[in-house]
């Protein structure tokens, strides 16, 4: 995934500017509703406003840049299907898109069976490494720490974290209540804990 | 809020309130401050999320994938919402409601009337149009004919008596002949004596 190797602190979700907050966006259900009237201008809006999330979402499962595309643009394929068909009182645009992405990604990943050892290889690497290169391994061990996690569990540890979806759009998006999304979160971050505490001891807390 | 759901939320969402339930955030905040031991649950919390903030990553969406996800502009996939399916070209054309069909039956009506009217003042011109061809008659000199060996009406200068009329001129005009130089007896189609049955095709 491009971008997926260098440590980036720009947030997945910036905050608007003030020029940007003054400007009322329509909706995404008014944006919806006028591109299934063929209006292409608020189709490219949709677009803008949600294919960057649904290719890094991709990217973090399938960590291929290839197939990531191919996830995002069956996404909006289904999305350019629906949107005629779409109601307000549907989940928002946001859950529904990642549910579909998700679900796409794990038909692939079906068919690509890949295995934990990579993941755990890196962890490794990067705890033996010098302290420059454990620096520089720090992100390529955290991602390796989240494959490590049951789909699901990462699932959730994307929206919630790395995506910023409430609790609510991302039990909508795993299709489970968001007491279940709360567990599922629990566990996933207890997983994360103990993987990463041999590397950054002092960064956790557990001297 | 009681320190179990506090630590829920810790547990779940991590320390940034901003990923917290908005039902609970102020009052985890507030009992976040209430105690050294929610204080240190925080912290910890905090430590683990900025560990996990070195795996976030950003993309720039490639322009061509942007393309071709614009171009997949609903407009251009009609579907049918029951069966998500391409509508055929029938469905698209034909209307749905009792006006389009309305339409559609003023519309042949009008193009009816249009071409029985224009059939009929055609019919009248060419009534109008009582042509006369100037050909010799066969009873003048049957031998002769109206054609020559090259198709061309051919006039027998001998036999005729009277010269073409205004009307033969246009026509033979009209049909390409030259103009006879000599002089034709002017007849009707319907004469007999001008049948066409006296032609000699050559």
């Amino acid at each position: 995934m491009k971008g997926m190797a260098g440590i980036v602190r720009i947030p997945s979700h910036r905050p608007a500017s003030p020029a940007e907050a003054g400007k009322a966006s329509p909706s995404d259900d008014a944006l919806l509703a006028r591109t299934a009237k063929g209006d292409h201008a608020a189709w490219g809006l949709l677009v803008d406003r949600h294919l960057a999330a649904v290719l890094r979402y991709a990217g973090y499962v399938l960590k291929d840049d290839t197939q990531a595309e191919d996830i995002a643009q069956d996404t909006f394929i289904r999305l350019a299907k629906k949107a005629s068909d779409w109601k307000e009182d549907s989940p928002s645009l946001r859950s529904w898109l990642y549910r579909v992405a998700r679900n796409l990604c794990i038909d692939h990943m079906r068919t690509r069976r890949t295995t934990s050892i990579d993941a755990a290889e890196d962890i490794a690497d990067a705890r033996d490494g010098s302290t420059m290169e454990r620096d520089i391994d720090m992100e390529r061990s955290v991602t390796a720490a989240l494959n490590l996690l049951p789909e699901r569990q990462r699932t959730a540890i994307v929206l919630v974290h790395y995506e910023g979806l409430s609790g609510t759009e991302a039990g909508a998006a795993l299709d489970i209540s968001v007491e279940a999304l709360e567990s599922l979160l629990a566990r996933a971050r207890r997983t994360l804990r103990r993987e990463l505490a041999s590397l950054a001891p002092e960064l956790l807390g557990e001297h | 809020m009681d320190a179990s759901r506090f630590t829920n939320i810790l547990d779940a969402y991590g320390a940034a309130s901003k990923r917290w339930p908005a039902t609970d955030r102020s009052a985890a905040l507030a009992y976040g401050r209430s105690s050294k031991e929610a204080a240190a649950a925080l912290e910890r919390a905090e430590n683990l999320d900025a560990l996990l903030d070195k795996g976030m990553c950003d993309v720039s969406v490639p322009d061509d994938l942007k393309s071709r996800i614009l171009a997949l502009a609903p407009v251009d996939v009609p579907v049918d919402n029951e069966t998500e399916n391409v509508i055929p070209l029938w469905r698209r054309i034909l209307p749905r409601d009792r006006t389009g069909w309305q339409r559609i039956a003023a519309t042949a009506l009008i193009g009816i009337t249009a071409g029985i009217l224009f059939s009929e003042i055609r019919q009248d011109r060419a009534d109008s149009q009582n042509i006369d061809i100037a050909a010799v008659t066969s009873s003048a000199t049957p031998e002769t004919p109206f054609l020559d060996a090259e198709g061309l009406l051919a006039f027998d200068e001998a036999t005729a008596e009277t010269a073409p009329s205004q009307s033969d001129l246009a026509f033979l005009s009209f049909t390409g002949f030259e103009a006879p130089t000599g002089t034709a007896q002017p007849v009707s189609m319907d004469d007999g004596a001008g049948s066409l049955a006296n032609l000699d095709l050559l």
